[in-house]
């Protein structure tokens, strides 16, 4: 017997057709229908059919390129826009899950997630150079240390390590003050200057500051667990 | 060689030449001892800041997620929580803002309904418990700053509204309110009006990342509305 209403699914390529129409529609504001889209990106996230992978890079490619030259921090990566386009599509494809996925309702929060892996491999990338941690005020000490020679260095540690050292560390500071100055200090990067302007109201002055973390460096600098850590992991660095 | 000049500075005070402090530059500059400890210092300093800068702070794409409304209500609420002191996260939340504003999507499709709707904040739980869980940045925070001037946080369905109230420092014995409307892509098109009773107060404009801030405030209570067309977004009996 012939069915007579046979379920025709649309192959990946007359998707990727009708999504590219669609596409176009929806960037001219003249709809936000865009099923075949929305089908084409179940395939991919869904069903894990990697052609439709394939047909989602290839329309939206010259999108997210477009994103990507202008994302406010591009120009301070200095890398060129297709490390970007491409990190960004692979960001899409391994944090974007089918539970995700269910969430979305039309193609426009879907094309804004895309925009958001745009963003985050950027800021990842200005977040990974070490040169955005660490850096003297341009004032005189920096030129005396230089002028005599004096190298400041430490080896970073992999993820794991840093993990390991701040369990230990978090044990050795003695109240919720000392927590709260290493925290400013080394985990938002703040200077003592700084936290005393913003905190005015929780600290006598700015010394009190710098007379923590005196205590605390001493403190970590006996301490003999950090410093099997720092021989075991960080050479000759410590404290 | 040692410095004659004057008595080795401690280490605090090292640490604060370091910072660009010269009370005892004169003697660091000349003493061998002291720079070598400078050193010792800087090497440590480095290492920890290194190894630990942002240790606490939610990825990139997390944040993103955040903004988005996309996670878990529990996770939404240690990130608020976070971002309400962090200020590099404050500061890739207003970038993702103004990313999303220059690649302005295609608005979506218009509905039928065009009433003013209104929307409650409520106060969300004791939300102390900071991001990651087993502690970081906010607790030591919470602790630091106290209650009465902890960043409260509130949410409007698809809204979350993080309220600030400081000593105005500019105004001595007035109050300053500072707030945050996360959840929105056109922040700017909101205004913030602080009410008693049937009696508009002040009012102000919400920027383009979502912040808004009023100043020289008495310390009463009010009713802040925050409201766009077709919008409104109320907090009632805000202590002030």
């Amino acid at each position: 017997m012939i069915n007579a209403n046979p379920v025709i699914t649309p192959s990946l390529q007359t998707l990727a057709q009708q999504c590219a129409q669609e596409t176009q529609r929806f960037f001219q504001h003249q709809t936000g229908d865009a099923r075949s889209c929305l089908e084409l990106f179940q395939r991919a996230i869904v069903t894990k059919q990697e052609k439709a992978w394939e047909a989602i890079y290839q329309q939206y490619e010259p999108q997210v390129t477009k994103w990507v030259l202008r994302h406010p921090s591009f120009s301070a990566t200095g890398e060129s826009a297709d490390y970007f386009v491409n990190l960004a599509f692979l960001r899409l494809w391994t944090a974007i899950t089918p539970a995700k996925f269910a969430e979305f309702s039309d193609i426009r929060e879907v094309m804004r997630y895309l925009q958001l892996c745009v963003h985050s491999v950027i800021i990842d990338y200005l977040r990974a150079r070490p040169s955005v941690a660490i850096g003297f005020e341009d004032h005189e000490a920096q030129r005396i240390l230089a002028e005599k020679g004096i190298r400041i260095d430490a080896k970073v540690l992999n993820k794991v390590q840093q993990e390991e050292l701040w369990e230990i560390i978090k044990t050795r500071l003695q109240n919720e003050k000392e927590r709260f100055v290493f925290d400013c200090c080394y985990k938002l990067d703040m200077k003592p200057g700084e936290i005393f302007q913003q905190y005015r109201d929780r600290f006598k002055d700015v010394r009190e500051i710098y007379r923590i973390k005196e205590n605390i460096l001493a403190r970590l600098r006996r301490d003999k667990e950090i410093q099997t850590f720092l021989q075991k992991n960080a050479g000759k660095h410590r404290p | 060689m040692t410095s004659t000049l004057s008595p080795h500075p401690s280490d605090a005070e090292l640490l604060a030449w370091l910072n660009g402090d010269n009370t005892h530059g004169e003697h660091i500059a000349h003493c061998r001892e002291c720079l070598t400890r400078v050193q010792t210092l800087s090497n440590e300093e480095q290492f920890l800041r290194i190894n630990l800068y942002r240790a606490d702070c939610p990825s990139a794409h997390e944040l993103g997620e955040y903004k988005l409304r996309l996670l878990p209500q529990f996770q939404i609420n240690a990130i608020a929580v976070h971002v309400a002191h962090c200020p590099h996260c404050s500061q890739e939340l207003a970038t993702l803002q103004e990313f999303f504003t220059a690649v302005a999507l295609p608005a979506a499709q218009p509905t039928i309904a065009k009433q003013i709707r209104v929307i409650m904040a409520t106060l969300l739980g004791d939300i102390r418990a900071g991001w990651q869980g087993t502690g970081g940045l906010q607790p030591a925070m919470a602790a630091m700053r106290g209650e009465q001037n902890k960043p409260r946080i509130y949410e409007a369905e698809d809204y979350q509204l993080t309220i600030e109230i400081q000593e105005d420092p500019e105004n001595p014995g007035r109050q300053a309110l500072f707030g945050l409307l996360i959840g929105e892509d056109a922040p700017a098109s909101f205004e913030i009006q602080l009410w008693q009773g049937a009696n508009l107060i002040t009012q102000a404009p919400v920027d383009e990342y979502g912040n808004f801030s009023i100043t020289n405030l008495v310390k009463e209570n009010y009713d802040l509305k925050l409201i766009k067309p077709e919008l409104e977004i109320r907090l009632e009996a805000l202590q002030l």
